[in-house]
């Protein structure tokens, strides 16, 4: 314990002045706080912090809706995940669109577009594809690429437990 | 995206794609207590976020304009650094503040995005039917 204390001192000075930087990073552009990830220093101090959050991170599973209401039409589900950048923790809203496939096994897109990240959306033009409103790419139900972007879209680890779904960590996909 | 997540050598590459500028107006003059400065940048970023998060492929954000003095001599600077931005190939610029007194007639601005009157953010919704409207028009 007391070398864990020690631990923490030691970088107290480290997370100072981190913070002033982006402080004024923040107050620069306009109060944006989720800005730069520092590089070589942060991720020491992000465990020095708090090594029980550290190990949350990505994995964590959040339960996001009812097992019997996804259907074959992909909806939108909103779920807060918890992130910790160096000292400053935060949630996250993420976004899935979620659905069946043929054989009714449920699978969780990342709407975040593979040319430039804008956010896509399900059937916008009506040709029950994912719509990328910056340069319109496009990705069937399953997430494939079908114009612009070169790989389709993610998706997030789903797991079924009593009848709920719950949603992970962002995988490659699996099913284009 | 930041401006500043943009390398140098990145931006030829990317400037096709990223045909829009968002130039975020602070509207702080002064009177404001440091919490109260925070304040309105913690508001600011939360509606920046409607348009940073969605439409980050195509939109580049600026650096915040931060002080406004009266609406003549700000509507002035901010027209002229948006027709510098045009100038330099930005197709279309838009303004963001999260105060509703500072929202002034910029014609080289493209859309303002800002509190209706009584005070309350514009939704994700609206923020977004706006943008498209913008990128059809
Ligand atoms: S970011 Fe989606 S098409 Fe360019």
């Amino acid at each position: 314990m007391s070398n864990h204390e020690h631990q923490d001192s030691k970088h107290q000075p480290v997370q100072r002045k981190e913070m002033s930087r982006r402080q004024f990073l923040s107050y620069t552009l306009g109060g944006t706080t989720a800005f730069m990830v520092g590089g070589t220093v942060l991720p020491m101090v992000r465990f020095a912090v708090d090594p029980l959050l550290a190990k949350g991170g990505e994995s964590t599973l959040v339960k996001v809706i009812e097992e019997s209401k996804v259907t074959a039409e992909p909806q939108e589900v909103k779920f807060k995940v918890r992130q910790v950048d160096g000292w400053y923790k935060s949630e996250t809203e993420k976004v899935a669109w979620i659905s069946r496939d043929a054989s009714g096994a449920i699978f969780a897109l990342s709407p975040v577009c593979k040319h430039l990240g804008c956010t896509v959306f399900w059937n916008t033009h009506g040709r029950n594809e994912y719509d990328c409103p910056c340069h319109d790419a496009r990705y069937s139900r399953d997430g494939k690429n079908i114009t612009v972007a070169n790989l389709p879209l993610d998706e997030y680890v789903v797991e079924i437990q009593d009848g709920f779904v719950y949603l992970g960590g962002i995988i490659a996909n699996t099913r284009a | 995206m930041k401006f500043s997540e943009i390398e140098a050598e990145q931006w030829d590459e990317l400037k096709p794609y990223v045909d829009t500028c968002l130039l975020p107006i602070t509207g702080l003059d002064g009177t404001e207590t440091p919490s109260e400065a925070t304040n309105y940048l913690e508001q600011l970023r939360d509606v920046m976020d409607l348009v940073e998060i969605p439409y980050r492929g195509r939109i580049v954000t600026y650096p915040a304009y931060h002080y406004v003095y009266g609406n003549e001599g700000s509507q002035q600077a901010i027209a002229r650094c948006c027709a510098n931005l045009k100038s330099q190939g930005y197709k279309y610029i838009i303004l963001i503040t999260s105060k509703s007194d500072i929202m002034f007639q910029i014609n080289e601005a493209d859309l303002w995005i800002a509190p209706t009157e009584d005070g309350n953010l514009p939704s994700d919704v609206e923020i977004s039917r706006k943008i498209r409207e913008l990128w059809h028009s």
